[in-house]
């Protein structure tokens, strides 16, 4: 099955690239504080969020873009994007039979299973069009094991208190410059919420779409799991094939309390830009979980193959003692893309543990790099961390960096990091080749293998899906 | 016609001539071994056989079933028949050994305008010409080369060999850091593959393999040309005398005494 | 205006001049151990002095002989350096004045040193560091040492460096160090800090082709001490620059080294030693660049830290796009032996080739306890167990190296473990 998996990926374009012809209300381009306001208004939200929002404007009106990051990025003009845009509709769908048409067209050529598929998959799924919501699959069912999943925007009405509760509590307004332009502006997303000792019964999808021109996506994502709660969730992306940049400004938060665990798999195949460099989606998201209670678990796992830009820094804070978190990451960059992605592992709990796996691709002109801390306070006896960060460089002309922080200020605690950097050899190529593949299944091949360890932390439809990106991302970068 | 002919070919890498006008013809199931001194071009016309980028050829022609393989991808030669035992296979960390080998096969078989051979009928016949050339269960199911011994390796390519079924098996020193038993095995295994039919060349330096897999013909490659040829007893007196004799060798003499043999 | 007089103008001129500095800001400093521009104080220019101008063989007028003896005498015996031992040429800088000590024989030909007293900051063509331009406006001269062609230097060359006097608070040193085609030269550097002061030093290496430097580097100041220290080196084709760093002590310290592989198939070895304890602050950056085919380096580096000791890392190797063929390998190990004691590190690969092996490593944390267990099982106390495995850890960086300055450093390690110096030597 593999194998054809791989001969499937060698279709040649970038297959989502299409634009929907869909009715949106679409807000003008320009922020202001009236900007938030309609925003806010639009949904109905209570006055505390409101006045949440608009603290985050104020703070975000005096803060400046991290300049950091090992990526060049052109000075976004903040006023020319246009901060919502939904397809028109009278009512929030109730049910898929409400849903436009047109739109679920468009998630089945994604091949997002929205309909029976999902079922079958046991995948329920919520899905985000540009800035709201459209359709969430499977919420009866999964009310019964007391399972919340729904857009956010509905979440600030039917549980506001928990909402209230955790929206900002692990990235506060302030964190950074694009987390507080989230804060200010977001649309929508999804909220899950796992009651006390439930394993969610099936996995837990959210497929994100940014299709009208000129437009923001800022998408906020909030799961809370309750003791001894277990939950999956995966997240896919993607957008149309525009000339234009457009911009991606994602806030993730997650809450594990004691004995919980929060499985978190994003493949991210936003537009990417074309070969020289034209188009494709800045990707500037702030994720990061905390691990409230004792041996509470999160686990990030992510597929970066798309994205012009990608700014990301999924992270855990393991508070609880013996709480454990994971990365694991496979970041590709080919022709003009960029990528400064990495992790942050705060240890304050005793006995904490971390593992970080991380594998870099760069072909063509593509820029790379894993930026990840490690921090060990004073507090954390006993904890340890593990970080494998490898580089596969493809052709001379593209970049890879590694880029570890190790910080230590508890003589128990133990940090080990490791890195190669390599490359696809000729007489590896060749061996393949001998065998009778081809170039390009040879490199996917390689590819697929050096990154082995992170695609098998994947649920296993995303393997696939991930497997497939893979090849088709590096499609013309040897030879 | 042959299987494989290859009329005068010269080749070179970078500056250097390697082969300088080397002929040679193999029908099917024949055995043909090559023996030469170290650097005489033995591994380099494996190697360009195959179709190694490394190597441009000037003039001449490698032809099999009578197509010249010279405008064709390594893949596609792999596809039509050729197959390169490597002296040292490259180790390629996290590509599972059995899903490679499946992958490879399927790719020949759909060039070849065959059926794609399923997932079970693939483990089975993996599984039957493993325990055949004495590769571990445990190894087959590692990473490809990853960690293996030398000798494991080697197993391994004659594991490759076996599922691929190619027309003609090209072996670079395949009996390098084998043990007696191993290339026993090894031994065994071509003859079985040459009675179904399939040709070999083997290049080697020492007489080991060839007493076990006595070949048809062996060949004396000198300076980048075949200046003798001759029967199995060729490879005894080898041992015997070395290469000294034909150091000095006239060229043209190799394609001539080798053609008079086919003649 | 005699030149003499002109030089005095300048300096008045730059009495201010470190406040004028571009310090680097906040934000820059991010990741460093401790904001510089805190010391900015520290660093302000002594007050004007009389003849700041010194011949190289005479003493500065408020530095009596007794104190150079002092100075000379002040290191204990089984610290004797290699040049002591074997006689070679030994420059000492007190305070901001360096004099040539001992000029021996055999050392003169083919090594030349001139003294350049132009003003400090007026010869800047390129932006420097705020390191590099203090230690270049605190010294009163530079020393420029040139190394002939071919010529093979037996004897190590010593530079001590020392506190001058209380009344000196900061002090700058400024060394170049030019080493022509083929020669090969052993430099022992000591910073010895007599007095609390603020020094600054600037050490600059350029190797020609096919040129070898072993440059082996002892850091202790003063308790209370303050010490910014930079050595730029540039290493020409199939040049070998091999340095080895040992620190300790002082209220802080922070070493940038620069090692610029410049030429083809050009090597560097680095490896530093850091032990902190008490408030003892240390850092150590290395950024090592690769822009001809062919180069390798190694880059090690090892600390223990106990009590409120603060030790920190940043090893940067960049291959650039015209540096095929690198082969870089870097590794850096932390121990820490109680709370309270910090380590932090950053070992950065910038890849711009895809023709490269590179690797690096990293840890942190406490002493190996299977190790531990493993030596004690075999009947060695704990207290001796532990030693052992610290001197592993810190030697091992060490342990390639057959210099004799390279050995006589390892000593001076095992000395300060309290170990027997004897062993490391051997």
């Amino acid at each position: 099955m593999q194998t054809e998996v791989i001969t499937d990926a060698l279709a040649r374009a970038y297959a989502p690239g299409f634009i929907s012809d869909i009715e949106a209300d679409s807000l003008e381009p320009g922020l202001s504080e009236d900007t938030v306001r309609f925003i806010s208004a639009k949904k109905g939200e209570p006055e505390w969020l409101l006045a949440w929002r608009l603290k985050a404007y104020r703070l975000w009106q005096r803060m400046t873009p991290p300049d950091w990051a090992a990526l060049e990025i052109p000075s976004i003009d903040y006023q020319s994007i246009s901060y919502f845009s939904a397809p028109r509709k009278k009512d929030g769908p109730k049910s898929l039979e409400e849903v436009d048409p047109e739109l679920l067209r468009v998630y089945e050529k994604l091949g997002v299973p929205l309909h029976e598929r999902a079922r079958l998959a046991g995948v329920a799924v919520d899905a985000v069009f540009d800035s709201v919501s459209v359709v969430t699959t499977f919420r009866e069912q999964l009310a019964e094991y007391g399972v919340v999943f729904c857009p956010i925007s509905e979440a600030v009405h039917s549980h506001p208190e928990l909402v209230q509760r955790y929206l900002g509590s692990v990235v506060p307004q302030a964190d950074n410059y694009f987390a507080a332009l989230n804060c200010a502006v977001f649309s929508d997303g999804s909220f899950v919420y796992i009651p006390k000792g439930v394993r969610c019964p099936m996995e837990l999808s959210t497929y994100f779409r940014i299709n009208a021109l000129n437009t923001g996506q800022f998408e906020r994502t909030l799961i809370v799991a309750e003791e001894g709660a277990y939950v999956s969730y995966l997240e896919g992306c993607t957008a149309p094939m525009r000339d234009e940049n457009q911009l991606h400004a994602a806030v993730v938060e997650l809450v594990a309390h004691t004995d919980a665990q929060i499985k978190y798999s994003t493949v991210q195949n936003w537009y990417p830009g074309d070969a020289e460099g034209r188009g494709g989606i800045y990707n500037f998201v702030t994720k990061r979980g905390i691990c409230a209670g004792d041996r509470a678990k999160i686990s990030w796992t992510q597929v970066e193959t798309g994205s012009a830009v990608t700014w990301k820094y999924p992270s855990c804070i393991l508070k609880g003692a013996d709480s454990v978190g994971e990365f694991y990451s496979v970041a590709i960059s080919h022709h003009r893309q960029q990528a400064d992605t990495g992790t942050k592992m705060v240890h304050i709990g005793p006995g904490s543990r971390s593992t970080i796996v991380s594998k870099g691709i760069s072909a063509g002109h593509g820029r790379q790099t894993y930026r990840g801390l490690v921090r060990m306070e004073p507090s954390a006896r006993g904890a340890s961390n593990f970080t494998q960060c490898d580089s596969l460089l493809i052709g001379s002309n593209c970049a890879a960096n590694t880029v570890p922080y190790i910080e230590s200020r508890q003589p128990s605690a133990s940090v080990g990091h490791e890195a190669t950097t390599t490359r696809i050899r000729a007489d590896q190529l060749f061996y393949l080749q001998q065998r009778g593949l081809n170039t390009e299944d040879a490199v996917a091949l390689i590819v697929n293998g050096f990154c082995k360890e992170v695609l098998a932390e994947l649920p296993m439809e995303f393997a696939v899906e991930a497997q497939k990106l893979l090849g088709v991302s590096l499609e013309g970068a040897v030879g | 016609m042959a299987l494989l002919e290859i009329d005068n070919l010269v080749a070179s890498i970078g500056e250097t001539d390697v082969l300088r006008g080397l002929s040679l013809r193999v029908d099917a199931s024949e055995v043909h071994a090559i023996m030469g001194p170290n650097g005489a071009g033995k591994s380099t016309l494996a190697k360009i056989i195959a179709g190694h980028p490394d190597y441009t050829v000037k003039s001449g022609d490698i032809r099999l079933d009578g197509e010249s393989l010279l405008e064709k991808s390594p893949d596609e030669r792999a596809a039509q028949g050729i197959f390169l035992g490597f002296q040292d296979p490259v180790e390629i960390p996290g590509v599972n050994n059995l899903y490679f080998l499946r992958t490879a096969l399927n790719a020949q078989r759909r060039r070849r305008g065959e059926a794609e051979v399923d997932a079970p009928s693939f483990l089975r016949l993996a599984k039957e010409e493993a325990a055949r050339v004495g590769l571990d269960a445990g190894l087959i199911k590692r990473s490809l080369n990853d960690g293996f011994s030398g000798g494991e390796r080697k197993r391994n390519e004659m594991l490759q060999l076996s599922v691929l079924q190619p027309k003609l098996a090209i072996l670079d020193e395949i009996d390098s850091g084998l043990d007696i038993d191993a290339l026993a095995s090894v031994a065994e295994n071509a003859g079985r593959l040459r009675a179904a039919g399939m040709s070999f060349l083997l290049v080697t330096h020492y007489n080991r393999l060839l007493d076990a897999f006595p070949p048809d013909i062996v060949h004396v490659l000198v300076g980048g040309r075949i200046v003798h040829s001759g029967g199995a007893t060729l490879a005894k007196e080898l041992e015997a005398s070395g290469y000294q004799a034909w150091s000095q060798a006239e060229p043209g003499l190799g394609a001539g005494s080798h053609h008079a043999l086919h003649a | 205006m005699t030149p003499m007089n002109q030089l005095h103008a300048q300096r008045e001129d730059l009495a201010e001049a470190p406040s004028r500095l571009n310090w680097p800001s906040k934000k820059q400093e991010a990741w460093r151990r401790s904001p510089i521009s805190s010391l900015k104080e520290r660093f302000a220019l002594a007050s004007q002095r009389e003849s700041p101008i010194v011949s190289l063989h005479e003493h500065p007028p408020w530095v009596s002989e007794a104190w150079v003896g002092q100075a000379l005498q002040a290191t204990p015996s089984n610290t004797e350096t290699p040049a002591s031992q074997v006689g070679a040429l030994r420059l000492l800088w007190l305070g901001s004045n360096p004099l040539v000590v001992e000029r021996l024989q055999g050392a003169d030909s083919g090594v030349e040193i001139t003294r350049v007293v132009a003003a400090p900051l007026a010869s800047q063509e390129r932006p420097q560091s705020v390191t590099a331009s203090l230690a270049a406006l605190h010294a009163r001269e530079r020393l420029h040492m040139r190394v002939a062609p071919g010529c093979a230097l037996a004897a190590p060359v010593e530079l001590l460096v020392t506190g001058a006097s209380a009344e000196e608070p900061s002090s700058g040193t400024h060394f170049v160090c030019e080493v022509g085609a083929g020669a090969s030269v052993t430099l022992v550097e000591r910073y010895v800090g007599g007095v609390a002061e603020a020094r600054s030093m600037l050490i600059e290496f350029r190797l020609g082709a096919g040129a070898q430097v072993e440059h082996v580097r002892e850091s202790s100041p003063a308790e209370g001490g303050y010490l910014l220290s930079e050595v730029e080196v540039s290493v020409g084709a199939g040049a070998v620059y091999n340095s080895t760093l040992f620190a300790r002590e002082g209220r802080y310290q922070r070493h940038d080294i620069a090692l610029n592989l410049q030429g083809e198939a050009a090597k560097a070895d680095f490896a530093s030693v850091v032990v902190a304890d008490g408030e003892s602050q240390a850092e150590v950056h290395v950024k090592l660049q690769a822009s001809a085919p062919q180069t390798h380096s190694t880059m090690s580096h090892r600390t223990v830290v106990k009590d409120r000791g603060d030790v920190g890392f940043t090893g940067t190797v960049a291959v650039k796009g015209s540096a095929p063929g690198a082969e870089a390998h870097q590794s850096a190990k932390a121990i820490l032996l109680n709370e309270g004691a910090v380590a932090f590190a950053k070992p950065e690969l910038f890849i711009e080739t895809d023709e490269v092996v590179c690797s690096h490593g990293a840890s942190v944390g406490a002493l190996d306890a299977a190790a531990r267990f493993y030596l004690m099982s075999r009947g060695l106390e704990e207290a001796v167990a532990e030693g052992l495995l610290i001197r592993a850890c810190l030697l091992e960086p060490l342990t390639g190296r057959t210099s004799p300055a390279a050995r006589w450093l390892a000593a001076l390690v095992e000395t300060e473990l309290g170990g027997d110096a004897d062993d490391a030597a051997r």
